[in-house]
């Protein structure tokens, strides 16, 4: 069995009352790219979040990289977050700073890299999420949602992780950008031997991308495992939501 | 952890020279992880080769932007003509030295000629800024006409919504500064008036300074600091997340809806905050007459009504209206000015709170020089 990148144990997630996740499992192995589907509501932004440390859960153990980034301080804490690279779902771009400076934000803040450099690894980064050199002198505001989502992407690629957490990285793409987006991860994947954990409603993306897919219902994981093991899970959410009539067209496609 | 550890020391990026003739061998990660921790050391180790020798890369086990864009400074920019690795790397290293050279950074550099430029572009702001304003100010009456022609359309909710958050919740804290002043006020006042025995005058300067002068002016800078820059940021905002596009786009003016009530309600409510504030500095100046002075409560008040001729009243009354519409107005000004990035956010709430602040005084002194023959007895 390969390595657990992330392991999450019996988490439970509660919002006052309402119980989001409850005693949930999951372990995502190293170099795979694992899908986070689920309705929507179902908790997927927040175990991202519970993933690197940005919540608590009610219960539960986290362990990312064998540790756990709730209880590490100081430059442990910071050297643990280095090793990944997050996309928010709304891209949480830097707004009072243009493309470029958002990008070179964790560059510098590594004080390793003279101003050239960072400005050439800035280039670089937008080369590769396919953004022509001059988007680095806009400013958040003046970006159309799907350039939002490749400089957030550029910016979560900016300190070369191990391990990349995406929140609905096509939604609002087209439908070729979308694709350019899956040859990229995959680029970078067989380069880098990534991790990859990616929310995502694009059945094309899991399709194309994902090495296996846990599927959120029931306050829980309610099946893991490739496309194929998943679709023959008799469950009727997954039932809708691969096999409905939209869905079957691009599962068998 | 012990596993992870061995791993590192495993893939430790390293540059060695080859046994035989001019050239280097490469072996290891070199990734942002594993060469941050040896930079300088790898740095000054590539600082002494050469592009020119031979060079090994099939030992690497991993190469990122980083690891290239080290080796390829060291190269001059190009990849050495003998060179051997693995073809992924030599693909990445290739995309590198093709990829664009990095927009330039435009830092403006100051000339004498730019001194001139950013003089002109201040003043044109400034007058655009003058020109924004009286644009504003335009439309507010265009909507009050309009109002007033259909009252029920009046969003007086927002009113009554503005009169309780910026008028009744500040009670407190002007109350406060209004008695603290009035003490402070006071006491200095007695120690000099009981030098010519002119305690009974207490009441006089006392009751005139907060009535005519300090009620109205700390009212309108408390309100201009607690309840403007909350405007100012809340307009803000909602330019920043487009809720001012979604009022537009269902028909609802911004003007009519947000600012209109706001400008209305601090005009309404500042008199009375001020009238408030006043009369809490004349309790703080009649304590410490009735401590200094001996003067109790009922002497100072039944010297009120001689103290302070209704004009004063009168004047504190118009002049508080004009600071309170003066405040809605630079708060929504300035809110409306705001660029969607947070930056703009705070440079446009201190702005606000500065001109507000700023043009109260300054309004304040016109009006003392105007007014300078009303509300006096004789
Ligand atoms: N800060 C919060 N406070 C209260 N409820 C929240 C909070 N964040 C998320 N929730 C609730 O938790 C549930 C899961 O949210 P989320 O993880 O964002 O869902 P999704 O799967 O669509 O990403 C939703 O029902 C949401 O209303
Ligand atoms: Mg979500």
């Amino acid at each position: 069995m390969a390595e657990a990148v992330i392991e999450l144990r019996g988490i439970v997630t509660r919002f006052g009352k309402r119980v989001i996740h409850d005693r949930l499992d999951l372990a995502v192995h190293r170099g795979e790219v694992l899908a986070l589907v689920g309705g929507s509501g179902c908790g997927k932004t927040t175990l991202l979040r519970e993933m690197i440390g940005l919540q608590r859960p009610a219960a539960g153990v986290v362990r990312v990289f064998g540790q756990d980034p709730d209880r590490l301080r100081g430059a442990e804490r910071a050297a643990l977050r280095r090793r990944w690279g997050v996309l928010f779902q709304h891209g949480a771009l830097f707004s009072a700073l243009p493309v470029a400076d958002n990008i070179a934000f964790p560059l510098r803040e590594t004080r390793l890299f003279a101003a050239a450099e960072v400005a050439r690894l800035v280039a670089r980064k937008l080369a590769q999420v396919g953004l022509p050199p001059d988007t680095g002198d806009l400013l958040p505001a003046a970006l159309s949602g799907g350039m939002i989502k490749r400089v957030a992407l550029a910016r979560a690629l900016a300190l070369e992780p191990e391990l990349l957490l995406l929140d609905e990285p096509t939604a609002g793409l087209d439908p070729l950008a979308s694709e350019q987006f899956v040859s990229l991860i995959q680029a970078l994947r067989a380069a880098l031997g990534l991790t990859v954990v990616l929310v995502t409603h694009d059945l094309d993306t899991i399709r194309d991308l994902c090495d296996r897919v846990a599927v959120l219902a029931d306050r829980g994981v309610a099946a893991l495992g490739t496309l194929a093991q998943i679709t023959a899970v008799r469950h009727p959410f997954i039932q809708e939501y691969f096999l409905g009539t939209r869905g079957a067209r691009r599962v068998a496609g | 952890m012990a596993a992870i550890g061995a791993a590192t020391a495993r893939r430790e990026p390293q540059l060695r020279p080859l046994a035989a003739g001019a050239g280097w061998q490469l072996a290891g990660d070199w990734t942002l992880a594993q060469l941050a921790p040896r930079l300088r050391e790898l740095r000054r180790k590539l600082a002494a080769t050469s592009a020119a020798g031979s060079w090994e890369l099939d030992g690497l086990t991993a190469l990122d932007s980083a690891g290239a864009l080290l080796l390829l400074e060291a190269w001059g920019g190009t990849l050495p003509a003998a060179l051997r690795a693995p073809e992924r790397q030599r693909l990445l290293l290739e995309e590198f030295a093709a990829s664009a050279p990095p927009p330039k950074l435009r830092r403006a550099r100051p000339s004498p000629a730019g001194l001139v430029a950013a003089l002109g572009d201040r003043v044109l702001t400034a007058s655009g800024q003058l020109g924004a304003a009286l644009a504003l100010l335009g439309q507010l009456l265009l909507e009050l006409v309009a109002v007033a022609a259909v009252p029920q359309r009046f969003p007086a909710r927002e009113l009554s919504a503005t009169l309780y958050k910026a008028g009744l919740l500040a009670l407190p804290i002007t109350g406060l500064v209004g008695l603290l002043i009035g003490v402070v006020l006071s006491y200095l006042s007695a120690l000099q008036l009981k030098l010519f025995g002119a305690e009974t005058f207490i009441v006089d300067l006392v009751g005139l300074a907060t009535a005519r002068e300090l009620g109205p002016l700390l009212a309108a800078i408390l309100v201009a600091g607690r309840s403007g820059s909350a405007m100012t940021a809340e307009l803000g905002v909602m330019r920043l997340t487009e809720e001012l596009d979604a009022l537009r786009v269902m028909g609802v003016s911004p003007f009519r809806r947000l600012i209109l009530p706001k400008v209305l309600a601090l005009g309404l409510l500042m008199p009375l905050v001020a009238f408030w504030t006043s009369l809490c500095g004349i309790v703080g100046g009649m304590l410490v007459a009735d401590l200094e002075l001996g003067l109790t409560f009922g002497q100072f008040l039944s010297g009120l009504p001689g103290a302070i001729p209704l004009g004063t009243y009168w004047l504190s009354l118009w002049k508080s209206l004009a600071f309170g519409l003066v405040v809605g107005v630079v708060a929504c000004f300035y809110g409306l000015r705001v660029q969607p990035n947070t930056a703009s956010l705070g440079a446009e709430t201190t702005r606000s709170v500065v001109a507000s602040i700023t043009m109260v005084i300054a309004m304040d002194a016109l009006f003392a020089v105007a007014f300078r023959d009303v509300g006096w007895y004789g």
